[in-house]
């Protein structure tokens, strides 16, 4: 299948989607782990971002409604639960741990669903969701290196080494777009690596200029919506920079904010979300690194 | 840097997610029950300061993205 790519010349087709090679990707190397040191949370691990896949795939192939993927997400947590691959001990980062067996569950539920759904929001231009991932995934894993959990900080070499091969073929000019199979595969691949290491506030630390993104998204809007059910809220100039539109019925979003200085071309902007990942993911492995500090 | 204010965002995110780890750390941690009766009262209760925290973290992000991306400063 291919689709447009919106940002390019008109007539420029990208082939779609990715996801069936991103859970093949990340599937055959957590088992190979799994091969070497069988731990339940790797099979939880493959089997949450499988359940991720199918509900990208049936918006890839039916557009949903806005409502459909945060709901049907819950269905990514369930293999975790099912299997009882977590922590009951939420860490905050600095201060500690609180124990809440009950409450934990929602933690699960949220972390699949929160995580999906912003990489998911941030796969707007050609290059960003794979290299955002390939960054968060690498911090994630230096992370929980610091954190004494390695056995987890491999389970985030899949999601590295995954983002990095498809990053090649997704910078621009892309030749392939993950679609939503993709793009909520990514996020809950690496929610799921993040509950197993029990580095819940860490990773969504280094993930938040994604998180960022989907804040400022629901908050303009103030409902789920379909970003193809929004107004733009950017356009592509005749030299195919990309300008921000005055459109008050928009949403706000990262890509518009930083095209607030004035046009950018694609690659620029893709580049700009690329440093503030990189900033974040040292935000993230700094705030693990003092936490250790403080604990030990 | 060109785009300061965005990067003021995600750190007032980092120190409102780190400050809201430590009241849930440091204040709703050690409220425990006398009884075991009580230990689904307290877990509810817990659940609903959480709760509480969460509505209070959105509005808070709310105003300083409203200061950080006001027109004036623009």
């Amino acid at each position: 299948m291919v689709v447009p790519d919106a940002h390019k010349a008109p007539g420029t087709t990208v082939a779609r989607p990715g996801g069936p090679a991103i859970l093949g990707g990340f599937a055959a190397g957590e088992l190979a782990l799994y091969a070497m040191h069988p731990a339940d949370a790797l099979l939880a691990a493959v089997l949450a971002t499988a359940a991720a896949f199918a509900v990208g795939l049936a918006d890839d192939l039916r557009a949903m409604g806005g409502w459909f993927k945060p709901v049907a997400l819950v269905a990514a947590a369930v293999p975790i639960l099912a299997i009882g691959a977590y922590d009951t001990d939420l860490a905050f980062p600095l201060f500690g741990e609180v124990h809440i067996p009950v409450l934990y569950v929602g933690v699960v539920v949220a972390m699949m669903v929160v995580m999906g759904n912003t990489v998911n929001s941030i796969d707007v231009l050609n290059g960003v969701a794979s290299g955002v991932m390939a960054i968060s995934g690498a911090a994630l894993a230096a992370a929980l290196v610091v954190m004494g959990r390695h056995d987890a900080a491999a389970a985030c070499a899949p999601i590295v080494g995954m983002s990095i091969a498809l990053w090649r073929h997704h910078r621009s000019p892309s030749r392939v777009f993950p679609g939503d199979s993709g793009a909520l595969a990514l996020g809950c691949m690496y929610g799921a690596v993040a509950i197993h290491g029990g580095a819940e506030v860490v990773a969504a630390i280094i993930m938040l200029p994604a998180i960022t993104n989907s804040f400022l998204f629901l908050s303009s809007m103030r409902r789920i919506i379909e970003h193809r059910e929004a107004a733009r809220p950017t356009r592509v100039l005749p030299d195919l920079r990309l300008e921000a539109t005055g459109d008050a019925r928009a949403p706000v979003t990262l890509v518009r904010l930083l095209l607030m200085g004035g046009p950018m071309t694609e690659p620029a902007i893709a580049r700009a979300i690329l440093r503030m990942s990189a900033f974040s993911a040292c935000l993230g492995v700094a705030t693990a690194a003092a936490s250790q500090a403080v604990m030990a | 840097m060109r785009h300061a204010r965005v990067y003021a965002m995600v750190v007032a995110m980092w120190a409102l997610m780190i400050a809201g780890g430590g009241i849930a750390v440091n204040v709703l941690g050690p409220i425990h029950a006398q009884d075991e009766s009580g230990e689904a009262a307290v877990s509810a209760a817990k659940a609903a300061a959480a709760v509480g925290l969460v509505v209070a973290w959105v509005w808070a992000l709310s105003r300083i993205k409203s200061a950080i991306f006001s027109p004036r400063r623009a």
